[in-house]
């Protein structure tokens, strides 16, 4: 016991005596400061032989609490005054002192004041005008003389002349020239690279300048140190950024995490980084600012926890290659936590709301857990639905995916309240206006639940019938009244009435069989009713491709009907999943279609679906860009899935075809439903080109390769796998997409169904329109996962591995490439992926500089010690020198690929990779030939 | 932070900590001295800062933006070359000393 407390005793003694000692050795920097001003900041005021206890009070606290109450009251207000003016808050000081009276001690001190601030304000004449009526036996006219005599250089009191260092000292810090000369010998500094805005070399002069002057002019030098800080906000380099923000921070960011959040939300694989920061806020930065208004404190709590559940997905989908990877399910409930969080510290913050149903919606639709674990989840959807409707009463689609959802459970009491608060709103979409008829139509299916209902049911569905939108079809109607007819009892007679509504829309069996299923599964028919044709359904449905694609197509305008009107019946999922493949194989193998309008809306229904797989973000397959560069409405159907997608910011430069076919189309359109859609997707363009922009003039150095369109062009018709790999280098390296999803997004599933056994590579052999007609559109056809794999994955062992990537560059004859392959896998081995990084970095400079620059020598020289680290032989370094500066560029790919090893394939994924190399043989060998 | 909200909270005079009913009083203030019939662009300025300042939502998205423009280092120190010097307290009250001290 004895033993720790005097081992605790001896640690703080050397923490005092550390603490001292540096304290001296500042004081000794200061002293030995080249720089006169900084010489004169050991000054402290001395008391003078009989000077008055009053005066001393203004810096000395013990003679302050000498003094009688009102007058420790008035030192103190001028000792305030002086903090203030140090501030540059010059009418606060004022207002501290105007309430010492005329007759007072201190009045000569508030006189003082008011001189010392046209002083700074250069007004030499009112400072001497305040000043000529002070006391001066006494320290204000004494300090007023010295500064005057320091400004003006003439003594201004011949009588009582001021002693030459204090006024030395006055003038010296008056001017701050070596403040100034410093500052701007930091800001002159020039960069080589435009890419760079703030350099490290800067850092290191810039810390100096800030121990250094802080206690000349705090804030000058503040203000100095927190603009270079943003200075490096605008360039990729991630360690300057991490150095200099070491810097104190302004008042609402102290430590900059709310920059480094920025900052970071520019790279891919930050996102770990971005959500240590903002959790670094909200934990430690936020309590402290107790100056912040408790509603903004929560509000910026609330932001940032949405960018933190972002961040963790987005963490997600960078393990993935390519970025399209879909999130676990621990990330989304963790993302989901986040987000609740958010909601509660600010109740009305729409994004955490559409977010949290967004998420909550791809949870549901993996469907990978229980029954009970499923249904828990949706309750959890309606109850945040639920929660949009109490907080937004005027969202209308919120309001109308509840309705929906309450007629299935039959909650009459609250569809009431919703439609209440519906009819008191201005309703502008076609969808909300609609609602009468909705809720006819619904009342008809809920009363045809009992047979006792079936009068009112029928009442009901007339009733809708007389109030069917105008945009919508009506050769579903005669079949719900045959539903009816049915669930009566009456089979001749629906037998009677569906012939003759089959006759009327002239559907093949198909369409036919599903409009019927739909409406007897609305109307409530009992399931072993329904079973005979269902069989019949699924049937067909798996013998899809003998269907002609016109009858594919109508039967997807169907499903578009019961989609955009929310009457999905319960078979709709699988019998939807099933014909939106099929529709999609046909559309790649480039069938073509005469029934225009079936094929639009069907492009609109799927869509929604997303049945098209993306890849390299959300491009459009080739097939689907022939036909949108010409139909307004497929166009349409595009730029909705397009906005579904995280950074549709980003891509919308893509789809400017698009958004021009949509514009002109609006103009003119009469179906009010498409016109209203049409309205709403171009001011989510306009807002995304808005966003685009901006990041474009913002983050000039990662679109540099866009510039060339013509090179971009070439990019994407070549498909070996070297210009795969430098499209996926570009792909890591763009700008921050941010998420701005339309609230649209939230009210309809988007991705019910998943698609992984289409076979991509089936789209090769499309391509029979004009291709005349073909937009610009590129097409990539490989997934991600795909896309990987295809790259040798390095394996320093293995010899094979290296033979492999030396032959990948074998074809460039300014290096050789089997001992630089070699010499790569043996540093990447021994360093780890850190130091491999770190060593890359090197290379790159090396790469751009040349070897002549003093930054080039810098890198060979750590280059050479890094080799030396690994066992690598002088040799060696020749050699791979000799390998050629070239190769930097290239293992920055490399390192690119320099991933940990994939997980074991599934048995569709290992098909896909053979068919892939299959392909790839060939290729090598037709070019063989 | 650095722009819209400072922006706004210059063009309204108000602090950072500034309560919603000082926000306000300020807008009020501002909108009587400057109506839109008189400086219709003033009086934009004047309703767009206030908009920005009584949002917390908008206001906490706008500490999280970024910087919109790169800081001019040189216009900064030239804008301080302007202004007075300030001098620290204690080394201002030194300047008061007696000669023998």
């Amino acid at each position: 016991m004895g033993s720790r407390r005097s081992k605790h005793k001896s640690n703080q003694k050397s923490r005092l005596s550390a603490r001292l000692k540096k304290r001296q050795e500042a004081q000794a920097r200061v002293q030995q400061a080249a720089t006169p001003a900084l010489a004169h900041l050991d000054l402290r005021p001395v008391p003078a032989p009989g000077e008055l206890v009053e005066d001393l009070a203004v810096f000395t606290k013990s003679c302050r609490e000498q003094l009688a109450a009102d007058l420790q009251a008035e030192a103190n207000a001028v000792s305030e005054a002086f903090d203030l003016t140090v501030r540059g808050e010059f009418d606060a000081a004022k207002e501290r002192v105007k309430n010492i009276a005329r007759g007072s001690i201190y009045s000569q001190w508030r006189l003082f004041i008011r001189g010392l601030i046209a002083f700074y304000h250069r007004d030499i004449d009112a400072a001497r005008e305040n000043w000529s009526r002070l006391d001066s036996a006494r320290r204000p006219a004494r300090i007023a003389v010295t500064l005057l005599q320091a400004e003006t250089g003439v003594p201004e009191d011949v009588q009582h002349p001021r002693p030459q260092p204090l006024v030395t000292a006055a003038r010296d810090l008056l001017n701050r020239s070596e403040l100034f000369q410093e500052a701007k010998r930091i800001a002159a500094v020039r960069h080589r690279d435009p890419d760079i805005t703030f350099a490290a070399s800067q850092v290191a002069m810039l810390n100096e300048f800030y121990e250094r002057y802080r206690p000349i002019d705090s804030g000058l030098v503040t203000r100095f140190a927190q603009a270079c800080v943003r200075l490096t906000y605008f360039q990729p380099n991630s360690r300057v950024f991490d150095l200099v923000r070491k810097l104190p921070g302004p008042s609402h960011d102290p430590h900059w995490n709310l920059l480094s959040v920025a900052y970071y939300q520019q790279f891919r694989g930050s996102a770990d980084t971005v959500r240590r920061h903002a959790a670094a806020y909200i934990q430690s930065d936020l309590p402290s600012l107790t100056q912040l208004p408790p509603q903004v404190q929560n509000a910026l709590a609330a932001v940032l926890y949405v960018v933190q559940s972002e961040a963790g997905l987005f963490s997600d989908m960078e393990s993935d290659y390519f970025g399209f990877a879909p999130p676990s399910a621990s990330s989304l409930r963790r993302a989901r936590n986040c987000l609740t969080l958010a909601i509660k510290r600010y109740p009305t913050y729409r994004k955490a709301h559409d977010l949290l149903v967004r998420f909550l919606e791809m949870e549901i639709e993996s469907g990978d857990r229980s029954e009970s674990a499923q249904a828990a989840l949706e309750q959890e959807h309606v109850a945040a639905k639920e929660a949009i409707a109490a907080v937004f009463p005027q969202d209308t689609q919120t309001a109308l995916w509840l309705i929906d959802h309450y007629f299935e459970t039959d909650d009459l009491e609250k569809i009431d309240t919703l439609v209440r608060q519906l009819s008191n709103q201005r309703l502008d979409d076609p969808e909300s206006r609609a609602l009468p008829w909705k809720l006819k139509l619904r009342e008809a299916m809920r009363l045809s639940r009992r047979k006792s209902g079936l009068v009112a049911a029928r009442e009901a569905l007339d009733a809708a019938e007389s109030l069917w939108p105008a945009w919508l079809k009506r050769d579903w109607l005669p079949y719900l009244h045959a539903a009816i007819k049915l669930r009566g009892g009456d089979p001749a007679r629906f037998d009677q009435l569906v012939l003759e509504a089959r006759q009327a829309c002239g559907a093949n069996d198909l369409l036919h069989n599903v409009m019927t299923f739909s409406a007897l599964q609305l109307m409530h028919l009992p399931g072993a009713q329904l079973k005979p044709l269902r069989t019949v359904i699924d049937d067909q449905i798996k013998q899809a491709e003998r269907q002609p694609i016109d009858e594919l197509c109508r039967l997807g305008s169907f499903f578009w009907d019961l989609v955009r009107t929310g009457l999905r019946h319960k078979g709709y999922r699988q019998q939807a999943s099933r014909l939106g493949k099929s529709w999609v194989q046909r559309m790649e193998r480039g069938t073509r279609v005469t029934d225009q309008e079936a094929l639009q809306d069907t492009c609109l229904w799927a869509a929604t679906h997303r049945f098209w797989r993306p890849t390299y973000g959300p491009r459009q397959p080739r097939w689907l860009a022939r036909l949108s560069a010409r139909n307004p409405r497929i166009a349409l159907a595009v730029l909705e899935w397009l906005f579904d997608f995280r950074g549709a910011d980003y891509w919308i430069r893509e789809y400017s075809a698009q958004v021009e076919l949509v514009e002109e189309a609006f103009k003119s359109e009469n179906d009010p439903f498409y016109r209203f859609r049409m309205g709403r997707t171009l001011e989510n363009a306009r807002e995304a080109m808005a966003v685009y922009n901006e990041q474009r003039r913002r983050y000039s150095y990662d679109f540099a390769w866009d510039e060339d369109e013509d090179q971009d062009e070439e990019e994407m018709e070549c498909d070996c796998p070297r210009c795969r790999a430098r499209r996926a280098r570009s792909q890591s390296s763009e700008p921050p997409a941010p998420d701005r999803r339309s609230s649209s997004s939230t009210n309809s599933t988007r991705t019910l169904f998943n698609l992984d056994d289409v076979d991509e590579d089936e789209e090769q052999e499309g391509g029979r329109y004009e291709e005349d007609a073909i937009p610009a559109a590129p097409a990539d056809r490989s997934s991600g996962a795909e896309q990987r794999r295809d790259i040798p994955v390095p394996d320093p062992p293995n010899r094979r591995r290296e033979t492999a990537f030396a032959e990948e560059f074998s074809d460039d004859d300014s290096m050789d490439a089997q001992p630089f392959a070699s010499i790569i896998y043996k540093v990447f081995d021994q360093l780890g992926r850190e130091r491999a990084d770190e060593f890359l970095d090197l290379l790159r400079i090396l790469g751009e500089e040349g070897k002549g620059t003093r930054e080039a020598a810098a890198s060979m020289a750590r280059i050479e010690r890094l080799f030396e680290s690994v066992g690598l032989t002088e040799e060696d370094f020749t050699e791979f020198m000799e390998a050629g500066l070239e190769g930097a560029e290239r293992m920055a790919n490399f390192r690119d690929e320099f991933t940990p090893p994939p997980p074991p394939l599934t048995p569709n994924e290992r098909r896909a990779q053979n068919k892939q190399r299959r392909k790839q043989l060939n290729q090598k060998n037709r070019k063989r030939r | 932070m650095d722009n819209a909200i400072t922006a706004a909270m210059a063009t309204l005079d108000v602090a950072i900590d500034a309560s919603p009913e000082d926000v306000r009083g300020a807008y009020l203030n501002l909108v009587r001295q400057y109506p839109p019939d008189r400086d219709a662009e003033k009086f934009r300025q004047i309703h767009a800062a206030y908009q920005l300042l009584s949002d917390p939502i908008v206001q906490a998205e706008s500490m999280l933006a970024p910087p919109s423009d790169h800081p001019d280092l040189h216009a900064l120190i030239a804008a301080a070359e302007r202004e007075p010097a300030r001098l620290p307290k204690l080394v201002l009250l030194a300047l008061g000393n007696q000669p023998n001290n």
